[in-house]
């Protein structure tokens, strides 16, 4: 692609005449069949044909207009304006993934304008400072240019607008290679004979086939080492079935210190419960906890839309707003203990486990729902068998739950006398140094006695259960800060907590065994950063409630479209209301005046003072017409009268020409000095 | 922080340039078309982009490879002119001999030692010297980078090599443009050759060491109408080649030894039979001084490049004159060289600008001296200072005190000192309009 770029020296050329040249040195037919390929591709097929014929129509026109430098600035400006507009309008919209993608697949037509000006341009080339307002300045003093043909550059982006697109199978991948290799061909090095280049395309499309095989391949085991890795930063809340846990894992616990959630009561004066559910476990096996049968069943959706009853006739008596992102729009909620009903949250599915967890499928990406709850309600299922076993642990806890007395207590007791144990002669710790051996827990109640809130709420399980009280084990968040910038609460990453949750007195109560240091010694890790870093999430948060707000509020949707579409409507206008590029032929005279200087003011001006009589002399120069003029003007304007007559000498016979600035300044300076100004 | 935006520019730039050079324009667009395609297909399920992805990967590994088939094998030699001159073109000749099969799509560049901006330039740099066209330029201190870059660095184009069958010899013209004056090292040819598919190109580097002498840029400058007469020169000009209006005939006498072998009267010796000289009154020439400051703090080294170019626009225009010129200046001492009159050629003293360099250990007392002791003799003075202060007005008056005539041009940045005060004889030579102050 060695005539891609055409670097052209410093003041060659300025003035726009010279050489005629091809649109594009793309093959024929090339940049259409591009475009049709993107549109089918990328479903825009109406878009593509019209702009397939703009593309190849200077094939078959031989009109042309003269654009400048200028003229590319408000065709680059036009663009600009066009992608703007489209990139607000898409991430407005849609989710961040789908809004790039939107992007690439509408990015052929946001550049369609340059890209036919340039086409139908007599200089078949755009300047690069077109882009660039740095380099615009640059090139307005130095008279800099660098040109490129934007051809290639343009069928790089129909390519990637065709990739946006998501087709099953290689129907792109043919295509692709076939344009990419068309266009690779036509810059080939000429040493190279067609037949043997083309057997190496075709070797490089198999070798491409196999990197994408290989990608596939390795796409499923990358993806599931971030996933894990993922999962492992956010916490065990991401999946119902199954919660692994840090027991055991040397060095220090990482938890993120973004804001996950914001809760807030729905009334004004309200309260908000201090701990937030999002599942909960019965089987602990291999530092892991799991749900043996979680039993999601589909909760009917009520009125209005976005209303789920998950127990009915219950009248509400607190209810909070929690905010929450839903990845793709599907997830598990945070909700109190003794929710009832949700509202606000349109979704296609709606289920609810055994255990309380409710589980949204279809919902928006961002949702601010409303939790209806009694406080001292309960949505879970009674107790099973499964609530009660030990699994690889049960020889160590029943010991220790003989140890600490445990088994000759009644429940009520039992739990006390257990948490009062872990209250006196436990810490809370989310550093490890050593090793853990075979048996983390035994060694976290037997010796170490200190750890996080898995290693608390895990054994409290299965005390519980050796003392004969059926008990799970729950995760989700605490709520206790307040947030700074709105009435409410945030929630952060490292507020995610865990705890037991046990059956005692016909109800399922919540027993939370972490030692109460825990909260100021997370709260001590905070980031200096984290005020700052707050501030970008709370406007992130802002964001994205404006863009999922409910139905009802967004029908008024259409202001912002019309104030956007106003703006850029201005700017367009502004940049063209005076545009009038020029054709061709009309412009050779024009051209050929300027390359020879003939278009100096100065002209205009000795003529003016010539039908006066005080015109230049016989043989005597402009040069030295103005000298003579600086020597009976004013001292004011004597030394204008040198400036422009040797201006004007440059403009004239000088092959670099005058920079833009200084062909003002003669423009100028021979308009202040007219005749009339000099008689007033 | 600076240390980190000179590291980061060092580095970055060095890697920019050395993908410059295998990459094609083309190659730049397909590199950064398969970085979007790489970010954009990151999540195969979403779009097809993970396929152009591929694709392209495809074509830089079969580019990669066809690197180590395509190089080509030559012989290299150039024939170089003697001097070149600071921010004009010099252009060579390449002699080639292909020494692999068939030679077509080859071209030759000259490789030349990178001039790195040392740390303490690129700060010293900072608040004189910025050409950022943006915010971000001038955060990371590219403008400065490039402003010093831009000052020492040797454009080369790429030449290219004619068809050759094997063991034929074939000619290239070479062209390379030094921005600044002293010695130009070449280290070799460097041979390139694009690759099939046209985005990479393969590199060979064969050693051709050579140099060039770069003389220092000169300005058109008019003729200089110094006034004062020619002065006695004692002892006169041993050396001078010829001689013009100066000399007074005395009288004859007989041979001493030291007397200059051209003074013999060959006829009189004939006559008397033993050798006599021609003896003269005195010599008169005209005989000026081209002074130079060089007493330039290291940040303000464009004002001394801009010092040397004007002395040299000065000396070569003032030897074409029939006069001395002496040339003054202090390095790491005072140094005088004298031309004309067969003395030695404007190329010469030319040749010792192109090498002169900044005092940082004397000061101008040492100058001043320098000029004091050969005050009596000069006809006129032309001073190129870099700034006017008391020591160097007082250098000036102390010339002009014992009626030699100077004109003195200082070296400034736009808009600096009060011309008014200077007085006629000193004009201002501005940054930047250099060639338009000595015009004018």
């Amino acid at each position: 692609m060695g005539s891609v770029c055409t670097e052209v020296g410093n003041g060659t050329d300025r003035r726009g005449v010279g050489f005629l040249v091809t649109p594009s040195k793309l093959p024929p037919g090339l940049l259409g069949s591009a475009a049709l390929f993107w549109g089918v591709e990328a479903g825009l097929v109406l878009w593509a044909i019209p702009s397939a014929l703009f593309l190849e129509a200077p094939r078959f026109v031989s009109k042309r207009w003269s654009l400048g430098r200028e003229d590319f600035n408000r065709l680059s400006d036009l663009c600009a304006a066009l992608f703007g507009v489209m990139a607000v309008i898409s991430y407005a919209t849609l989710e961040a993934p789908e809004a790039i993608l939107t992007i690439f697949r509408f990015g052929p037509l946001t550049l369609l304008p340059i890209i036919l000006g340039q086409l139908f341009s007599e200089r078949g080339r755009v300047d690069v400072s077109a882009f660039f307002l740095a380099l615009r300045r640059q090139a307005k003093s130095e008279g800099i240019s660098w040109e490129l043909d934007l051809g290639y550059p343009f069928l790089a982006s129909l390519m990637l607008g065709a990739a946006s697109g998501n087709p099953t199978g290689f129907q792109f991948y043919g295509g692709c290679t076939i344009i990419v290799g068309i266009a690779l061909w036509s810059i080939r090095p000429r040493r190279f004979l067609t037949f043997r280049w083309a057997g190496l395309w075709l070797a490089t499309a198999l070798i491409g086939a196999g990197v994408i095989e290989t990608i596939q391949v390795g796409r499923v085991v990358i993806y599931r080492k971030l996933l894990d890795s993922y999962i492992a930063r956010i916490g065990p809340r991401v999946d119902p079935t199954r919660a692994p846990t840090a027991i055991g894992r040397v060095g220090r616990l990482q938890q993120s210190d973004s804001v996950f959630l914001r809760v807030r009561p729905a009334e004004r004066g309200g309260s908000v419960p201090e701990l937030l559910s999002d599942a909960a476990y019965d089987i602990y096996r291999n530092r892991e906890w799991a749900a043996g049968r979680n039993d999601f069943k589909s909760v009917l959706a009520s009125e209005p839309v976005g209303t789920w009853d998950i127990a009915e006739n219950r009248d509400e008596k607190a209810a909070i707003i929690v905010s929450k992102s839903l990845p793709k729009g599907r997830g598990l909620l945070s909700i109190p203990y003794g929710t009832h009903r949700i509202g606000g949250l349109p979704a296609e599915s709606f289920e609810r486990s055994r255990f309380g967890a409710l589980r949204v499928n279809g919902g928006p990406s961002f949702s601010e729902y409303r939790a209806s709850y009694w406080p001292d309600g309960f949505s879970e299922a009674g107790p099973e068998s499964g609530d009660l076993k030990l699994a690889g642990e049960e020889k160590v806890i029943r010991r220790i739950a003989q140890e600490w007395g445990l088994t000759k207590l009644p429940p009520g007791k039992a739990i006390d006398a257990m948490l009062a144990h872990f209250s006196e002669n436990f810490h809370y710790s989310i550093y490890r140094k050593e090793e853990a051996g075979e048996r983390p827990l035994e060694e976290f109640l037997t010796t170490r006695r200190r750890g996080h809130c898995e290693y608390f709420a895990t054994t409290a399980v299965l005390l519980m259960r050796a003392a004969g009280v059926p008990a799970r084990y729950a995760t989700g968040f605490v709520v206790r800060e307040q947030d700074r910038y709105e009435e409410g609460f945030v929630v952060r990453g490292r507020h995610a907590h865990a705890w037991a949750r046990a059956y005692l007195n016909g109800k399922w109560v919540t027993v939370d065994a972490t030692p109460a240091s825990w909260w100021p010694i997370e709260n001590a890790r905070r980031s200096g950063f984290r005020p700052l870093l707050d501030i970008f999430d709370w406007m992130r948060y802002r964001w994205s409630a404006w863009r999922w707000r409910p139905v009802e509020e967004n029908k008024g949707i259409a202001w912002w479209v019309w104030v956007l579409a106003l703006v850029a409507g201005f700017i367009i206008w502004r940049n063209f209301r005076d545009w009038r590029p020029q054709s061709a032929d009309d412009s050779a005279v024009f051209f050929e005046e300027l390359r020879l200087g003939l278009d100096s003011e100065l002209l205009t001006l000795e003529a003016a003072f010539a039908e006066r009589g005080d015109g230049r002399r016989l043989s005597e120069s402009l040069r030295r017409w103005c000298n003579r003029k600086a020597g009976a003007a004013p001292s004011a304007d004597a030394e204008l009268w040198r400036r422009i007559g040797a201006l004007h000498e440059r403009h004239r016979f000088d092959p670099k020409g005058l920079i833009e600035s200084e062909r003002t300044e003669l423009g100028r300076g021979a308009q202040r000095l007219r005749p009339e100004k000099v008689s007033s | 922080m600076d240390r980190l935006r000179y590291n980061t520019l060092r580095i970055g730039i060095a890697v920019f340039e050395r993908l410059r050079l295998r990459l094609t324009p083309a190659g730049w667009l397909i590199l950064g078309f398969w970085l979007v395609a790489g970010a954009m297909g990151i999540d195969p399920t979403q779009s097809t982009a993970y396929q152009a992805f591929g694709l392209l990967t495809g074509i830089w590994l079969v580019s990669l490879c066809s690197l180590f088939f395509f190089q080509p094998r030559l012989q290299v030699s150039r024939r170089l002119p003697r001097f070149a001159s600071a921010g004009e073109p010099l252009r060579y000749r390449w002699s080639i001999v292909n020494e692999g099969p068939e030679l077509a799509d080859v071209i030759l560049r000259d490789s030349v030692e990178h001039r790195v901006p040392s740390y303490e330039l690129f700060c010293a740099a900072n608040g004189y010297r910025d050409e950022s066209r943006t915010f971000v330029e001038r955060f990371f201190g590219y403008g400065r980078w490039r402003a010093l870059i831009r000052r020492t660095a040797a454009r080369t184009e790429f030449a290219e090599v004619p068809f050759a069958k094997t063991g034929a010899r074939v000619e290239a013209y070479g062209k390379i443009t030094p921005a600044c004056r002293g010695r130009l090292e070449l280290k070799g040819a460097l041979a390139t050759r694009m690759g099939p598919l046209g985005l990479m190109r393969s590199l060979v580097m064969i050693p051709v060491p050579d140099r060039v002498l770069v003389l220092p840029k000169r300005y058109p400058v008019g003729r200089l109408d110094m006034p004062g007469s020619a002065r006695f020169q004692p002892g006169g000009v041993a050396l001078a080649s010829r001689i013009g209006e100066s000399p007074e005939f005395a009288g004859l006498r007989e041979y001493r030894p030291g007397d200059p072998l051209r003074r013999i009267d060959w006829k009189s010796w004939a006559k008397e039979g033993r050798p006599i000289v021609r003896e003269y009154h005195d010599e008169q020439f005209v005989r000026h001084a081209l002074v130079l400051d060089t007493f330039v703090p290291a940040a303000r080294e464009d004002l001394f490049e801009e010092a040397v170019s004007v002395a040299s626009s000065f000396a070569q225009s003032l030897l074409t004159q029939e006069s001395l010129l002496d040339l003054l200046f202090v390095v790491d001492q005072a140094y005088c060289v004298t031309a004309g009159r067969g003395l030695g050629t404007s190329e010469q003293m030319l040749e010792v600008l192109a090498g002169v360099q900044r005092c940082e250990d004397q000061d101008i007392a040492t100058l001043e001296a320098s000029v004091a002791r050969r005050r009596d003799v000069l006809t006129g003075c032309i001073f190129i200072l870099t700034a006017y202060d008391e020591a160097r007005r007082s250098l000036v008056a102390s010339l002009e005190a014992v009626g030699v005539p100077t004109r003195t041009f200082v070296i400034c940045e736009p808009g600096e000192g009060d011309p008014a005060a200077w007085g006629p004889s000193v004009r201002r030579l501005e940054m930047g309009r250099i060639a338009e102050g000595l015009a004018s």
